[in-house]
């Protein structure tokens, strides 16, 4: 009988896709231009990028 | 509990709990080295809440379908404890650090109501919302796994044509600030949660211990994920971003969005998901879900024996769950949590909509042959 371990292993199988895929995509990551650890007493604006937010057009 | 889930307890675990525990925290580091320290947090967070919505059963469609069914209040009683919560600290740390946080702020209009009428019915047809279908998925339940891809491609879809649905009738931003916003807050739970007591079935009226710890882990994480990030926790932005750069890879010009061409979405599209603050939470709650299920041997419940109108069914649902949330600014989490424990009124409205599109979505699911297919 099929199990959720195929479907489970299938979930983690589109997050590697999904990774790979923004690998070969986007900018290489680079931690020493991260933000401070937490954005709380760091003094810099969100970045904003939430479902909430309606993005200026300019 | 279903004859499966007895089984299951009964088989041993896929993989070796040290290894699960030892993935997940070479994940957090190696995250926190090739990303930054932020990001590496904002996953561990992710996974806490992947964690606690599976291990104890959490949720946020679920207990509507609850209250609706059986007029059992327990699941929505305890998402108004953990907004409670999550406002106590959010709404004076916003008055205070506002150059450094931001809220889940958005505008009431036609198109946000009219997207979390939809979003409520369309999370009662697949059984999960936002985190839901993230959470499903991980834990290996075959319906969210199809429904999240077209959840993705809905959400990038909704947020292309957001402008167009925004100038059908929007009202200002309204939002409840400071200590007076805060007491209106907790005054409007109170409400509901009164509301929600009275019209309780006899005998439901108790929260259960697993649902006062989910509550009160939640609202910890959520806090957190507000210290972290500057933001509140949130779910669809980051799938409707995932879509976007996989129709970046493809060749696709984002220059006719309005959405999509605004700089700071540029930029997002062009940087990693691995430093977007939605992208890694939602892995971390994929993840969380993932090492629970595997953790306790859920892995091993058999797949449901489903029609073929209930898998086309989920596909037309994952999209209009995507694209409905996108207009009304958020899902449970990003609007109904995160909008109402940050003041803004549209997570108010969010949640009357979502719960009258619940009470559609809860007779719309055995016609579509998904019962019984969580």
């Amino acid at each position: 009988m099929k199990t959720r371990r195929l479907t489970g292993f299938a979930a983690l199988a589109f997050l590697s896709g999904l990774l790979i895929l923004d690998r070969w995509v986007s900018e290489p990551l680079n931690p020493y231009q991260a933000p401070p650890i937490v954005a709380y007493g760091s003094g810099l604006a969100s970045g904003g990028a939430h479902c909430a937010a309606m993005p200026s057009a300019n | 509990m279903t004859e499966a889930v007895a089984v299951a307890r009964h088989m041993p675990p896929l993989l070796p709990r040290a290894t699960l525990i030892g993935a997940a925290l070479l994940m957090v580091g190696l995250l926190a080295v090739t990303a930054g320290a932020r990001y590496g947090l904002l996953l561990a967070v992710g996974l806490g809440l992947g964690m606690t919505l599976e291990g104890l059963r959490f949720g946020f469609a679920g207990p509507s379908r609850a209250m609706i069914l059986r007029r059992d209040p327990a699941g929505l009683l305890a998402q108004l404890i953990a907004i409670g919560l999550v406002a106590t600290v959010a709404i004076p740390l916003l008055a205070s650090r506002s150059e450094e946080m931001i809220g889940a702020h958005a505008p009431v209009g036609f198109a946000m109501v009219g997207g979390a009428f939809v979003f409520g019915a369309a999370m009662q047809v697949v059984l999960g919302c936002g985190s839901g279908t993230l959470v499903n998925a991980g834990a290996g339940n075959p319906v969210a796994l199809v429904a999240l891809p077209f959840f993705a491609i809905g959400s990038f879809a909704g947020a292309y044509h957001l402008f167009w649905w925004t100038d059908l009738g929007t009202l200002p931003e309204i939002v409840l600030t400071g200590v007076p916003g805060l007491v209106i807050t907790l005054a409007g739970l109170v409400a509901v949660g009164s509301v929600l007591l009275w019209l309780a079935a006899p005998g439901t009226r108790r929260i259960p211990r697993r649902l006062w710890l989910a509550a009160l882990l939640v609202a910890g994480l959520a806090i957190a994920n507000l210290l972290v990030a500057g933001q509140p926790w949130g779910v669809v932005y980051g799938l409707g971003l995932w879509t976007a750069k996989a129709a970046t890879a493809a060749g696709a010009d984002l220059s006719g969005s309005l959405f999509w061409s605004a700089p700071a979405n540029v930029e997002r599209v062009s940087e990693s998901l691995l430093t977007d603050v939605t992208s890694v939470t939602n892995i971390g709650l994929i993840g969380g879900a993932f090492l629970i299920a595997a953790w306790r041997g859920g892995l091993e419940q058999g797949l449901p024996k489903l029609p073929a109108r209930a898998w086309i069914a989920t596909v037309v649902t994952g999209l209009l769950l995507g694209y409905s949330s996108r207009l009304a600014f958020g899902c449970n989490v990003g609007a109904f949590f995160s909008g109402i424990s940050t003041g803004s009124l549209h997570g108010w409205a969010w949640f009357a909509a979502g719960f009258a599109g619940s009470v559609a979505g809860v007779k719309l699911r055995p016609w579509l042959g998904l019962e019984g297919g969580r």
